[in-house]
């Protein structure tokens, strides 16, 4: 009897030990530990005149990581490392782009040239560079104080700087979806892509420099091309996306619209109209008697719908809608004799015949896989910025683009894909 | 670090339940007999949901002793994940009585296995132990049937990504109250 029971004892001891330790070690409710990780800047300010003491002068080359818009000069091609910069790159042979240079410009996005003289903002300032020599690039004019949104405060004596354009920072609990979503959104909104084509937010016409931001317009006279002169703001209202100029208008993009501006005047432009639809993010390309806007759903466009619409603004004052054309994810767009050229999200770069585009598109050529923003059509090559770099095409016939480089980006630009 | 101590604490009771079955196989080698243990039940817990755990034990019976050693594999059907436990266990019988008191543990680790997984969400799997107190009833021959009450840990991991924009990661530690009926043969 004893033996018999001597080992099955250890054996409940052991079980009943056992219990009381996992009940014990264990608290008695379910947790879920949430790690979120996501790219983001941190963000520090520096007053007025650390600021402007930082240098913008010309550096060695740097890896492209995230770059936006391009504006092609001569044989260079200038492309902005957003919030960063400007990488100017030897274009003389497509095929083999070479990088030539980095340009320091904190808070840059956007670019135009005029007369050998490149403007960019730089957070608060435009500044103006003599590019005349572009291996040899000269600051020539700061102009202090338009862009007063970038202030950090009321006294307008600091400036918020953004350190390390995308990190990757890892949250816990405490960290509300809400927040998550918002630093998102600035990433995103910190991006325009394509300077000089469609997603333009600095246009040059007669004279005059036009820098649209999310409310804004500025006007910048520069008749004197290296030294521009800031004239007046005139607020347009929510969700200004694009700009892009014709025949002495400017046609703005919005997310709720068209609005179409008489600049005969260029110092003083005059509301003529805006084409309403639904809400979308817009690039708008004008060509003669037609004007093309795509709109678009996306995180940053609130809900719509996918199109390009052909619009008729022989009367600028009524523009009216000819034909809506479904499209996937459409973002900027270009015109080079008589095709368009379309940025398409996950459906890639289309070329149609642009007439055809009044009744049935008839698709020429689609290169897919590349996730496309903007498109740029130049004399030596067809400039395409996608999510992984820059890819320049010969379009000499656009049934048949022919790939000539592609400069890749450090890191492939996955936002991109849903922008 | 906790998953340090939980697999330490683990490897523990895999240690003790190996060293249970061989010495009891040793001294009582001549009385056992194939045992099966298949229960269902729920489990009670905080973090939202009721779910479904369907279990079923095959081992070896040491009559005298009153033990059974094994393997128990299921089913656990949380609502942020499923998962295939795989465990050591065991069985221990109070007395020979029709209506026998009984510990139970089963201890392992669970699968994702049943899962499907996308490129934006991948799960995971985690440790897994389960003491339980319960009572056999002697009433339907040869099938006896159970009624258990126990304490189940369990980890296991969901992760959401958007692309490479952003992931969230969300670890579990299930700790909940098992309720059970089974069949015992």
């Amino acid at each position: 009897m004893e033996a018999k029971l001597q080992t099955p004892l250890t054996f409940r001891y052991f079980l009943a030990v056992s219990l009381f330790i996992s009940l014990t070690f264990l608290s008695s409710c379910d947790t879920e530990k949430r790690t979120t990780t996501y790219f983001g800047k941190i963000s520090y300010e520096v007053d007025l005149s650390t600021f402007r003491a930082l240098s913008v002068s010309q550096q060695p080359p740097t890896e492209l990581s995230n770059s936006g818009a391009i504006y092609v000069y001569g044989n260079y091609l200038f492309i902005n490392e957003r919030g960063k910069g400007i990488h100017i790159v030897d274009n003389t042979n497509p095929s083999i782009p070479k990088n030539l240079s980095f340009l320091p410009i904190e808070g840059n996005q956007n670019m135009a040239v005029n007369s050998n003289i490149l403007y960019a903002d730089n957070y608060i300032d435009l500044l103006a560079f003599d590019i005349s020599d572009p291996q040899n690039i000269k600051l020539v004019k700061r102009v202090e104080d338009v862009f007063l949104e970038a202030y950090s405060d009321n006294q307008k004596t600091r400036i918020r700087l953004y350190k390390d354009t995308i990190i990757t920072n890892t949250y816990k609990e405490e960290i509300s979806y809400n927040k998550r979503v918002e630093d998102l959104l600035y990433l995103s909104s910190s991006g325009s892509y394509g300077q000089g084509g469609s997603l333009a937010r600095f246009t040059l016409l007669n004279d005059h420099l036009y820098a649209i931001d999310h409310n804004d317009m500025r006007l910048f006279s520069v008749s004197n091309a290296s030294s521009p002169k800031y004239l007046k703001k005139i607020t347009l209202g929510a969700g200004i996306e694009t700009i892009f100029p014709a025949d002495d208008k400017l046609f703005i993009g919005s997310t709720t619209g068209m609005h179409i501006y008489d600049a005969a005047i260029p110092s003083q432009p005059a509301f003529l109209s805006t084409y309403t639809h639904v809400s979308s993010c817009d690039p708008v390309i004008v060509d003669g008697k037609l004007a093309y806007v795509t709109l678009r759903s996306g995180n940053m466009c609130q809900a719509g719908s996918n199109q390009l619409q052909v619009i008729n603004i022989e009367n600028p004052k009524s523009p009216a809608l000819i034909r809506s054309n479904p499209m996937n994810n459409p973002h900027g767009l270009t015109i080079s004799g008589e095709s368009l050229y379309l940025c398409d999200g996950a459906s890639g770069l289309k070329v149609f015949n642009k007439t055809s585009l009044k009744t049935t598109p008839n698709l020429l050529h689609q290169i897919k896989e590349i996730y496309p923003t903007d498109v740029l059509a130049t004399p030596k090559s067809l400039i395409v910025t996608a999510y992984d770099g820059i890819h320049q095409y010969d379009y000499s016939n656009p049934s048949k683009l022919i790939e000539l480089s592609h400069l890749q980006l450090s890191k492939p630009q996955y936002d991109r894909i849903y922008y | 670090m906790t998953a340090y101590i939980i697999k330490r604490r683990i490897n523990f009771f895999a240690l003790a339940w190996l060293f249970a079955l061989l010495s009891a196989a040793n001294g009582y080698a001549q009385s056992y007999t194939y045992a099966n243990h298949t229960e269902a039940g729920i489990m009670v817990g905080t973090l939202g949901g009721l779910p479904v755990n369907f279990q079923t034990f095959n081992g070896i019976r040491f009559k005298k002793l009153q033990l059974e050693a094994g393997l128990t594999i299921g089913i656990d059907s949380y609502q942020q994940i499923v998962l295939v436990p795989v465990a050591a266990g065991l069985r221990c019988y109070l007395n020979h009585a029709k209506t026998a008191p009984y510990f139970g543990m089963d201890a392992g680790y669970s699968f994702d296995w049943v899962e499907k997984e996308t490129s934006d969400l991948k799960f995971g799997g985690g440790y897994m132990l389960n003491p339980v107190v319960g009572l056999r009833f002697g009433n339907l021959k040869p099938n006896k049937t159970t009624l258990s009450v126990g304490y189940r840990h369990q980890l296991a991991s969901a992760e959401e990504g958007f692309n490479q924009l952003y992931t969230t990661k969300r670890e579990y530690s299930f700790n909940r109250i098992t309720i059970r009926f089974g069949l015992s043969y």
